[in-house]
């Protein structure tokens, strides 16, 4: 047997014991995976690619940009022109415009002339005033769920046609694939978030456990047991018993939990 | 594929030992009247003076009821 070190010289312990609470490291590590896959910033830097394409590739255009609609809104992403932001914005604001119909239909739209068009009167006639003229958007497609749009506005009317569309197809392809991926990443985070809560759970339960254990319990088997049963009786669930039970204890009341 | 494998191995572990902790922290609680975060002080104490791992002395505490003392006077642990 080791002799015990020293008090005013404590052997160097494994950092990490002292570390108190241990931390939640599966939030880390599941992100950390989802990284693996597609950071933000490479899908990004990618739609910024495709947009920037997009722009280039089809003379005449003021800018390009990629509307995104999921469960937190709708929003643009790698806008290559101020203007493409404004006009976008005003899409989201008056709740019609071109991409907001190549997003709900799941198919290209076209506008020759902002001015004359009578499809989004209110939008139309505001991005007129912005110098946007002609507008083409193709819906994002993934796995048959519409995911969004990728547009290019120019300043010249009637300046797409056939061949601007089948460029604006192939490249709204790319589009969707980048945004599928992205899409992944957030559901990769919604997960980690929800297992966090699920690991607090466990941890309130898991102490209260011990609680019942130190009370006379004489196996976690039968100590959860107890927890279990007065969650049926009081028609709560096992962690606010667990959770009212520590809480109990904490505010100096050790009879006050019916456990 | 070996790497989320592992992953899933070491998470499963830390999960198992995190629970652990947490059930001995709750025998401190009741036993000494402390706190949650009072209670893992003591258990790091007792790693640090016992030169044993935290989660060594969480299992041993649920198995046996037994926590090596920390310190020569408990008393002032609280």
């Amino acid at each position: 047997m080791r002799d015990a070190a020293p008090a005013d010289d404590p052997t160097p312990a494994q950092p990490d014991d002292l570390r108190a609470p241990p931390p939640v490291d599966l939030a880390a590590a599941l992100t950390q995976m989802a990284g693996l896959v597609l950071s933000r910033e490479t899908v990004d830097t990618a739609l910024e690619l495709v947009t920037t394409l997009a722009a280039t590739t089809t003379a005449g255009t003021l800018g390009a940009a990629v509307t995104v609609v999921d469960e937190h809104g709708k929003r643009s992403r790698a806008a290559s022109h101020q203007a493409v932001q404004q006009a976008d914005a005003l899409q989201y604001e008056l709740d019609e415009g071109p991409c907001l119909t190549a997003w709900r239909s799941q198919e290209m739209v076209r506008i020759d002339e902002t001015t004359s068009d009578v499809r989004w009167p209110r939008w139309n006639e505001a991005v007129s005033r912005l110098g946007v003229r002609s507008v083409l958007s193709a819906p994002l497609l993934a796995v048959g769920e519409s995911i969004g749009a990728m547009k290019v506005y120019s300043v010249r009317p009637a300046n797409y046609g056939p061949h601007e569309e089948r460029v604006m197809r192939l490249l709204a392809d790319q589009a969707s694939i980048l945004l599928a991926n992205s899409q992944s990443l957030s559901e990769a985070r919604r997960l980690s978030r929800q297992l966090t809560e699920a690991l607090g759970r466990r941890d309130a339960i898991a102490q209260a456990v011990g609680v019942l254990l130190a009370r006379g319990a004489s196996s976690h088997q039968e100590a959860f047991g107890h927890l279990a049963a007065a969650a049926q009786r009081s028609h709560r669930s096992i962690e606010d018993v667990a959770r009212a039970l520590v809480a109990a204890l904490t505010a100096g009341d050790t009879h006050a939990a019916d456990a | 594929m070996q790497d989320a494998r592992e992953l899933a191995e070491n998470l499963q572990r830390a999960m198992e030992f995190r629970s652990v902790i947490e059930q001995a922290k709750g025998i401190l609680m009741e036993r000494h009247k402390l706190t949650a975060d009072q209670a893992f002080r003591l258990l790091a104490e007792a790693s640090m003076h016992t030169n044993r791992r935290v989660r060594d002395l969480a299992l041993n505490l649920v198995l046996t009821g037994e926590l090596p003392p920390a310190d020569s006077a408990p008393g002032d642990l609280r």
